[in-house]
């Protein structure tokens, strides 16, 4: 059946502004909106950008705006739309377009770097592994699934208000190493992330949580963030 | 590129034989001569993704002529390569490494012995 995408096309090499272009792909109810861009690139317009790369939901590459919500190209069907097969395809808002629907993810990297994203223990390595309680792994075990796809992060009306918030994708990862009792480095975590620019400039506003590709309940992990928080203040006075 | 994936999936995926690879290395050796004369849609240099395509084309045709060769040239079945015209596995002439090298004109096969450690080679039988 006949689908009509108009997407946006932005390259910097040639054009002054941003322009929608307007393409018709014949697509299956069951193809992927990927598939349907992979159509359109590979039939008729080579010079269409975005990104993707495994195409299945994990590598988290392909977060784009389909119809004025972040999704996941590779994850979406056609089918899964109730726009009588009319598609509008954006980049991530937020970030900065390098061409079409490829953005610039530095700055969303430098924020996740910022966090520190890996088990901080000094202690001399048991003879065999660290071990992990079941308990607490499934505790945390929701932000393992992130794949740093940027969509809570590109959709929190936070981000957009304040250049410096270091965004829920981030904050997520922070959460993963505070619950997990191998890290020795928890109130360091804590710390650094107690103001504004950190798990304070969250408002619960549940952006994250609805527009998450994986199900993540990302406000809910934040908000246990803030209780930690608060109940060490209150120990401590 | 869909030309390439037909002619693989069709002659040079699981069962195999030597007619179908004898056709799938023409093949690939014909769509090799006509990638000489590839053209870009895009000539920009941000994020050309049809460049890099074009570049990855080349690579797969050599490694799917290297394919088809390798696979015609072992004339056994022999775990995930299965010959439906050499149903048995042979160590007398096949218990090696297929090599091949890049020369001038096609690609040379040549072989190297199996050094066996931990594992005695066997028949599987399950």
């Amino acid at each position: 059946m006949k689908c009509t995408f108009i997407i946006y096309r932005f390259d910097p090499a040639v054009d002054k502004e941003s322009r929608y272009q307007e393409y018709i792909v014949d697509a299956d109810s069951t193809d992927k909106i990927l598939d349907c861009l992979n159509k359109i690139r590979w039939e008729q317009d080579a010079t269409l950008a975005y990104r993707y790369s495994c195409a299945h939901g994990i590598c988290g590459s392909d977060a784009l705006v389909i119809n004025s919500r972040v999704e996941l190209a590779c994850q979406m069907l056609v089918r899964d739309f109730k726009t009588g097969n009319n598609f509008v395809i954006e980049p991530l808002p937020f970030f900065k377009v390098i061409k079409d629907l490829v953005v610039d993810l530095e700055p969303f990297f430098d924020k996740h770097r910022s966090v520190r994203p890996y088990l901080i223990n000094d202690q001399k390595p048991p003879e065999q592994e660290r071990l992990q309680e079941s308990k607490t792994q499934e505790f945390f075990e929701p932000a393992l699934r992130c794949i740093l796809c940027a969509s809570c992060t590109s959709s929190c009306p936070i981000t957009r208000t304040n250049p410096d918030y270091v965004g829920p994708a981030a904050l997520l990862r922070a959460f993963r190493y505070i619950f997990d009792s191998r890290d020795a480095a928890t109130d360091e975590r804590l710390e650094k992330i107690n103001d504004t620019d950190g798990v304070w400039g969250c408002k619960s506003l549940w952006w994250c949580t609805d527009v998450c590709p994986k199900g993540i309940p990302i406000t809910k992990c934040l908000g246990q963030i803030k209780r930690v928080i608060k109940k060490k203040e209150k120990a401590a006075s | 590129m869909a030309r390439m994936q037909e002619v693989m999936m069709d002659k040079a995926s699981v069962f195999r034989l030597e007619k179908g690879l004898t056709e799938a290395l023409d093949k690939i050796r014909e769509l090799q001569k006509s990638y000489l004369n590839i053209s870009l849609q895009d000539k920009g240099s941000c994020f050309n993704r049809d460049l890099l395509d074009a570049l990855e084309l080349g690579h797969m045709l050599d490694l799917a002529e290297v394919i088809a060769m390798g696979a015609l040239h072992r004339e056994e079945s022999r775990g995930a390569h299965c010959r439906e015209d050499f149903p048995d596995r042979n160590d007398v002439k096949f218990l090696a490494h297929t090599l091949v090298r890049h020369t001038d004109d096609v690609p040379q096969i040549f072989e190297k012995a199996v050094t066996i450690t931990r594992f005695q080679p066997k028949e599987r039988k399950y």
